[in-house]
């Protein structure tokens, strides 16, 4: 993984926990919510947060691309499975007005519930997003997971690369053939095997350190003035939204 | 292979919380301390493989082995599979929150059905009926999934029939790739390494030190 780096926004004076709960509490809110109006908005305010606080505009676009690849698909499939006024016929099947509606309502749906998790959290690398989950009560060795995969993947990716140029050298040319998924597949099981002694030899390593099936705690940030706005900000923003008929 | 936020109602969610949960902790219980560092490891290799393209004409798809996951693995799938879909969350935007419970238990309760249905006797076989088998696994597990995600989106309605439908089709070439996949990787393993396939017992006396 990258190193942790910070936009140093406002947000990022807020405590993790803070924003990983309010990230949580604002999806299902919204997970829930039929109302234009309220989707729009929060996916506004959203836009609003990663921009000024939390991380680059490039950054946040590029989130959005794999939602709206989905969403693409409904408005392309879900009208021409809803019953009601036809805007379109072809084939004895009709895209429906009440079919698009529906496409949009859960396409802004989705837009705003991602725009909302990738401002409060996007801008947090896994490392320090995974010791906030672990002072919030997640299980200690669904922790460790997470930490050894964060550490993990980018060097599994550089050894994969590895392999896979090693391949190509020897005139390894993909394609939609059974030579290519052979192997692929043999490159997977190289690296899936490589991965497992390295495993073996981290663990020696973490037990010469005193690792005993979990890793110790950390450090927490005291709780702030800025942590205690936020909150509040966000509460009345939620019960605002509970609440308004 | 992720439903999107913002489309399933919230029974739909909380069963898929519920379901997800049950299977994590089954599976964080059968860890003991050696296996939960190599299935750490293990989930970093897997989501490495989700970098993986295969190309299909001028379209490509990338590679899912969940079938792998769940040979070598077992229930351990499901925390290994919580935590792959978590970083691609958090680091991609694909697939959320609220939707972390329902894709895990798309993407992992076929993982531990394929542990269940190959598993037992992979070690012992050699030739074709262990390519037959391995292909199977990661084929069938795949499919599985896919037949899981498109129930899950009938939850939402009769209005996502169609796109379930289109996304079941277009997942017939990835089934075949993964089967492919599966096949040669599952087979390199147990040639090279077949201890690793060994009944649970018998595993803590592993592999020498790389």
């Amino acid at each position: 993984m990258e190193p942790s780096h910070t936009y140093g926004g406002w947000l990022d004076r807020v405590d993790p926990r803070v924003r990983l709960l309010a990230a949580l509490a604002f999806s299902i809110l919204l997970a829930m919510e039929t109302r234009w109006a309220v989707l729009g908005g929060a996916a506004a305010v959203a836009c609003a947060i990663a921009v000024t606080a939390s991380m680059p505009t490039g950054a946040f676009l590029k989130r959005l691309i794999p939602v709206n690849i989905f969403v693409l698909g409904l408005f392309v499939f879900v009208p021409w499975s809803t019953e009601g006024t036809p805007l379109w016929r072809a084939g004895g099947f009709a895209y429906t007005a009440e079919g698009l509606e529906l496409a949009a309502t859960v396409g802004l749906r989705a837009n705003a519930i991602v725009m909302t998790a990738g401002a409060l959290l996007g801008a947090l690398d896994p490392l320090t997003l995974s010791s906030a989950m672990r002072r919030l009560g997640a299980p200690p060795k669904l922790c460790l997971l997470f930490v050894l995969s964060t550490r993990y993947i980018g060097l599994f990716r550089q050894e994969y690369l590895r392999l896979f140029r090693a391949a190509r050298v020897r005139c390894f040319e993909p394609g939609a053939n059974w030579r290519t998924l052979q192997t692929q597949g043999h490159l997977v099981g190289a690296l899936l095997l490589r991965s497992m002694d390295r495993a073996d030899r981290v663990l020696a390593a973490m037990r010469c350190r005193g690792f005993h099936g979990e890793l110790p705690a950390p450090p927490g940030r005291p709780w702030s003035i800025h942590d205690a706005a936020f909150a509040a900000g966000a509460t009345i923003v939620f019960a605002g939204v509970l609440w308004t008929p | 292979m992720h439903i999107a936020e913002g489309v399933l109602p919230p029974e739909a969610l909380g069963a898929g919380v519920l379901a997800a949960a049950a299977g994590v902790a089954i599976g964080l219980r059968r860890l003991d301390e050696d296996e939960a560092v190599r299935a750490g490891v293990l989930s970093a290799a897997f989501f490495t493989a989700s970098f993986i393209h295969i190309p299909i004409g001028p379209a490509s798809v990338h590679l899912v082995l969940t079938g792998l996951m769940g040979l070598l693995l077992g229930w351990a799938a499901f925390p290994a599979v919580l935590v792959a879909l978590t970083l691609q969350a958090i680091l991609f935007g694909m697939g959320g929150l609220t939707v972390l419970g329902v894709n895990t238990v798309i993407m992992a309760a076929p993982a531990v059905a394929c542990y269940h249905a190959f598993r037992r006797d992979l070690a012992q076989r050699r030739g074709p009926g262990l390519a037959v088998r391995g292909f199977l696994a990661g084929a069938l597990t795949v499919a599985l999934s896919v037949a899981l995600l498109a129930g899950f989106l009938l939850t939402a309605g009769r209005e996502f029939a169609g796109l379930a439908q289109a996304l079941a089709a277009a997942y017939i070439p990835v089934i075949i790739i993964e089967g492919g996949v599966t096949a040669a990787a599952a087979g390199f393993l147990v040639r090279v390494r077949p201890q690793l396939f060994a009944p649970r017992e018998e595993i803590s006396g592993h592999a020498p030190p790389g």
